[in-house]
C-alpha cells in the first residue's frame, strides 16, 4: 500500500511548501518589525533626553545668572525660577519629536560645603523636568508614552566684595556735587548689580580705617545702602590700613572659592603710615618746632632738636599722617588710631608733661619712620619684577634700597627716593589731557613725583634734600618730620600690603588642601584725579591692582604704555580704572560690576 | 524536469522576490531613521557643548579659551566627527563642510553697556536712553563666533558687521553701546527669549546636513538645526 500512497504524499507536500516562504516571512517580519520599531522608538527617546538635558542645563545656567536680580534670598530664587523656565521652554519647544507637556522642576539653591561642613562660596542649582515621549512601534505592546526625565546642575562663585572708600578731606573737592557725593551714589549703584548670595562689606578710611559695614549678605535690606549715604568725607589718607582691614574681614567671611574682591576706590596719594615708631632718645637736627617753641620756632626751620620723652614704652604705635602739602618741609601729626577699634598709643612718660597728642610734636617724640610698618609691610616698596623701558615724565620708580634695620639691599618699586609737587605734568598738555588739567579742581597744578634731585624748583630747591636722614645718630632711617616722606613711605606700604593680600598663604594646607594662596584675592582700583592738587603717580594704583600694564593718565597728552615693574605673574590680576571726571564714577563702578560679575559666574 | 518542480522553481523566485523587495526596503528604512536619530543626537551634543565651551570661553577670561581659534574649535568638530564639519584629520572646520556653529552672546543694552561704552560720558547721562546711548534698550550682540560652513547658513539671529567682531570674537563695548549695525532684530529675540536691561544670552546653533546617510532619496531627511541657550 506504502508504495501507491507516495506519490500522493509528496504531491501534497509540494502543494503545501507554495507559499511557506511567504507564509514564514510573514511571521517573522512581525518579530523583525517589532525589533526594528524598538530600535526606532529607543532612538527616538534618546533624541528627546538629549534635548532635554541640554534643555535643563541651559536652564541651570541661566538660574545661577539670575539669583543677582532680587535683594532678598526669596527674591532671588524668584527671578532664577522665572528664568530658569524661560530658558528651559526656550531650549526644549513644546511638542518637541511629538512630546507632551514637560513638567520642570523648580530649581533647587544649596551651599557647597567641604568635607568638614564649612562652606565654600560656591552655589549649586539643581534642576531637574520630565516629559511624557510617544511611542511608534512600542504602542503595539501598550506602551503609548513612556516618560523621559533630565536633570542638570550649575554652579555659581559667589562673591565676597569689600569696598575700601577713601573719605578723606579732599573728597570734599567739587561744586556744587562734591566728589564724596559722587562717590557715595556710584557705589550705591553698584551694589544693586549683586545677588543676596553675595556678600558685600564696606570699609572706609581718613586717617582712620573704620569698618562701615561688616560683610554680610543680606545687605539687600537696605542697611548697606544708608550706611553709604551717611558718608562724610574729611582728614587724611589711610590707604594701608584700610587694605589690611579689608582683607581681615575677608578672612572672616571664609570662603576660599568664592571670587574674593577689594574694591578700593582712591582720589589720591595715601598719607598716613601706621607703624611701631621707636622713641627718640638723641637729639639729632631735624625740622621744627619743638614744644617749646624757643629751639625751632618754625615747621620750615630745622634746628637741634632736645629729647623730651623719657622713659617706656620704647615704642608708640599709631598712625602718623602729612600734614600739610607733599613737601618737605611741614607738618605732620599723630599719633592717630590705624583702626578705629585700636587703642590709642601710649607714649613715653616723659612726653606727657609737655603736651597732649595726638599733635604735631610728634616728631620730637619719636625717632624715626621704620623699616617696616605695624603690618609687617616693608615701607621701601615691593619687589620689581622689570625695569620701565624710559622714565616717562620722571624718574624711573624701580632702584636699589637698604634697609637700615638689617642692612639688606633689594631691588624694589619704591618712592624711597621721591619727592611730590615737582613736576607739573599739566604743562604742555594738549587736547583732552588740557582740557582735564584746565577743568580739574586746582587747574593746572596736577604734580608727579619724582627724585629728589631730578627737578629744580618750583616748588622748593629739591637738590639736596631726601627722605631719610643723611646725617646724625638716625642717619639712613626714613624722617618722620617731612610731609613729603610720610607720603612715600606710604605709598611704599599700600604697595607691599596689596601684594601681601594677594600671596598670603596662611591657612593654606588645613583640610588638607594644598595652595599657594586661600583666598586668591582680587584687588581692583578706580583712581580719581585732580581732586584738591593731590599729586598724580601713575604706578602706585597699577600696581596695587596687579594690573599687568601702565597707562596713561587722563592728564597725559602722550604716553608709552609699559609693563607693570612690579607685576607679579602668578598673582591675581584685578582691574585698574582712572579718571579725572568725578561723572564718570558711576560709570567706572558700573565697569566695575560687569567685570567682576562676569568673573564670578 | 518536472511540470511540478518547474512550478516551484517559479514560485520560490516570485516569494523570494516579494520578500527581498520588501525586506530592502525595510532594512533601508530602518538603517536610515536610525542612523538619523544617531546624527540628531549627535548634533544635539555638539551644541550642547559648544554651549558649556562658550560659557568657559566668554564668562571666565581666565580660562584663556578663545574659541573664536581654529585649534580650540577642533574640540567642536571633533566632537561632530561624521557629520562632514572636518577639513583635514586634524579637525579643522571645512568652509565648505556638511555643517556650520553659530556661537553668539548677545545683550539687551541697559544702563551698564551704555556706562561702559559711550565715553567720554555725555552731558546729562545718566540717565541713558537712546539719545545718549543708540542701542540702549535694543538687543546687541557682545560676541560672535561662526565655524564651519557659514557661507551656506547663517545664524537666524543674523550676524554683527565683520569689523565689530575682534580676533577674539568679543565687540567692543563702544560698539555694544554705540553701532546700530550690531544690533539683533528685537522680534527675532523676543521670539525666542525676551532678556532684561543689561542681561545676556548665550547662543549656540549647529546645522547639519545628514543626506548622506540616507540609502533612497525618498528616506532624505531633512537639515538638522539645534539650537541651545544658556
Amino acid at each position: 500500500m506504502l508504495p501507491t500512497m507516495l506519490p500522493t504524499l509528496r504531491t501534497n507536500l509540494r502543494g503545501k511548501s507554495r507559499g511557506f516562504i511567504l507564509l514564514t516571512y510573514t511571521l517573522m517580519l512581525l518579530v523583525t518589525l517589532g525589533f526594528v520599531g524598538l530600535g526606532v522608538d529607543a532612538g527616538t527617546l534618546y533624541v528627546i533626553k538629549g534635548r532635554l538635558s541640554a534643555a535643563v542645563d541651559g536652564a541651570a545656567l541661566a538660574a545661577g545668572r539670575s539669583v543677582n536680580l532680587g535683594d532678598t534670598l526669596a527674591a532671588a530664587q524668584t527671578q532664577a525660577t522665572t528664568t530658569a523656565t524661560q530658558y528651559f521652554n526656550s531650549n526644549f519647544p513644546t511638542g518637541f519629536l511629538g512630546t507632551g507637556t514637560a513638567n520642570f522642576i523648580t530649581p533647587t539653591f544649596t551651599q557647597q560645603q567641604d568635607a568638614y561642613g564649612n562652606p565654600t562660596g560656591i552655589l549649586s542649582i539643581a534642576v531637574s523636568a520630565s516629559v511624557p515621549a510617544p511611542t511608534y512601534f512600542m504602542q503595539l505592546f501598550g506602551y503609548k508614552t513612556i516618560n523621559v526625565t533630565a536633570s542638570g546642575t550649575a554652579s555659581r562663585r559667589a562673591t565676597v566684595l569689600i569696598l575700601v572708600l577713601d573719605v578723606s578731606s579732599s573728597m570734599n573737592a567739587g561744586s556744587p556735587t562734591s566728589a564724596c557725593n559722587t562717590m557715595k551714589a556710584a557705589a550705591q549703584s553698584f551694589i544693586t548689580n549683586f545677588s543676596p548670595y553675595d556678600t558685600i562689606g564696606a570699609v572706609i578710611f581718613d586717617y582712620t580705617a573704620s569698618l562701615l559695614y561688616a560683610p554680610s549678605t543680606t545687605w539687600g535690606d537696605g542697611t548697606l545702602n544708608t550706611a553709604l549715604g551717611n558718608i562724610t568725607c574729611q582728614n587724611n589718607t589711610n590707604t594701608t590700613s584700610a587694605l589690611w582691614l579689608a582683607y581681615e574681614r575677608i578672612k572672616s567671611v571664609g570662603l576660599p572659592l568664592a571670587y574674593n574682591s577689594i574694591i578700593l576706590f582712591t582720589d589720591g596719594s595715601p598719607n598716613g603710615i601706621s607703624a611701631n615708631f621707636p622713641a627718640r632718645t638723641q637729639s639729632d637736627v631735624r625740622y621744627g618746632q619743638d614744644v617749646t617753641g624757643s629751639v625751632c620756632g618754625s615747621w620750615t626751620a630745622t634746628c637741634t632738636m632736645p629729647v623730651i620723652c623719657t622713659g617706656s614704652p620704647s615704642t608708640m604705635t599709631g598712625t602718623m599722617v602729612q600734614g600739610s602739602g607733599q613737601t618737605d618741609a611741614g607738618f605732620t601729626s599723630g599719633l592717630w588710631q590705624p583702626i578705629n577699634t585700636d587703642a590709642w598709643a601710649t607714649y613715653p612718660s616723659g612726653c606727657a608733661s609737655y603736651f597732649t597728642m595726638p599733635s604735631g610734636y610728634l616728631r620730637q617724640a619719636i625717632a624715626y619712620i621704620p623699616d617696616f610698618d605695624k603690618y609687617g609691610n616693608s615701607t621701601h616698596g615691593v619687589p620689581a619684577t622689570s625695569t620701565p623701558p624710559t622714565c616717562p615724565g620722571s624718574t624711573c620708580t624701580v632702584a636699589t634700597v637698604t634697609l637700615k634695620s638689617t642692612g639688606a639691599t633689594y631691588t624694589y618699586d619704591t618712592r624711597d627716593f621721591w619727592e611730590f609737587q615737582v613736576n607739573n605734568v599739566c604743562t604742555g598738555a594738549t587736547g583732552s589731557a588740557a582740557t582735564y588739567c584746565a577743568s580739574d579742581s586746582t587747574p593746572n597744578q596736577q604734580y608727579e613725583g619724582g627724585v629728589w634731585t631730578s627737578f629744580p624748583s618750583p616748588p622748593t630747591p629739591p637738590s639736596t634734600g631726601s627722605n631719610f636722614f643723611t646725617a646724625g645718630p638716625y642717619k639712613g632711617y626714613f624722617r618722620p618730620d617731612q610731609p613729603n616722606t610720610v607720603v612715600a613711605t606710604t605709598m611704599n606700604t599700600a604697595m607691599a600690603e596689596a601684594r601681601w593680600i594677594r600671596e598670603d598663604a596662611s591657612g593654606c594646607g588645613t583640610n588638607g588642601t594644598a595652595c599657594t594662596t586661600q583666598y586668591n584675592t582680587t584687588i581692583n582700583t578706580i583712581y580719581l584725579l585732580g581732586n584738591a592738587g593731590d599729586q598724580a603717580d601713575h604706578e602706585f594704583l597699577p600696581i596695587i591692582a596687579n594690573a599687568q600694564q601702565i597707562p596713561a593718565l587722563p592728564y597725559d597728552s602722550s604716553w608709552t604704555v609699559y609693563t607693570n615693574p612690579a607685576f607679579q605673574q602668578d598673582e591675581e590680576q584685578g582691574i585698574y580704572q582712572v579718571t579725572a571726571d568725578k561723572t564718570q564714577l558711576a560709570a567706572l563702578f558700573q565697569k566695575l560690576a560687569s567685570q567682576v560679575l562676569r568673573l564670578s559666574q | 524536469m518536472s511540470q511540478h518542480s518547474k512550478s516551484e522553481a517559479g514560485q520560490t523566485i516570485v516569494e523570494f522576490s516579494i520578500v527581498m523587495v520588501s525586506l530592502t526596503f525595510l532594512f533601508a528604512g530602518a538603517f536610515t531613521v536610525g542612523a538619523m536619530l544617531n546624527k540628531c543626537l549627535q548634533v544635539s551634543n555638539v551644541t550642547r557643548s559648544a554651549a558649556v565651551l562658550m560659557v568657559r570661553s566668554v564668562t571666565d577670561p581666565s580660562s584663556n579659551l578663545n574659541l573664536a581659534d581654529t585649534v580650540n574649535q577642533r574640540i567642536l568638530i571633533r566632537e561632530a566627527n561624521g557629520l562632514g564639519m572636518a577639513s583635514d584629520s586634524s579637525y579643522d572646520p571645512s568652509s565648505t563642510g556638511n555643517g556650520a556653529i553659530f556661537l553668539s552672546k548677545i545683550i539687551l543694552v541697559g544702563a551698564n553697556e551704555c556706562a561702559a561704552g559711550v565715553t567720554p560720558t555725555p552731558s546729562g547721562a545718566p540717565p541713558w536712553n537712546a539719545g545718549n546711548c543708540p542701542n540702549y534698550g535694543s538687543y546687541a550682540y557682545e560676541y560672535y563666533v561662526p565655524i564651519g560652513n557659514t557661507t551656506r547658513w547663517a545664524s537666524v539671529f543674523g550676524a554683527p558687521p565683520a569689523a565689530d567682531v575682534l580676533s577674539d570674537g568679543t565687540i567692543s563695548d563702544r560698539n555694544i553701546a554705540m553701532d546700530t549695525a550690531n544690533r539683533v532684530v528685537t522680534a527675532t529675540m523676543t521670539s525666542v527669549i525676551t532678556l532684561s536691561a543689561s542681561q545676556f544670552v548665550l547662543i549656540s546653533e549647529t546645522y547639519a546636513d545628514i543626506s548622506s546617510v540616507s540609502v533612497f532619496s525618498i528616506f532624505r531627511p531633512p537639515v538638522v538645526y539645534y539650537r541651545t541657550l544658556t
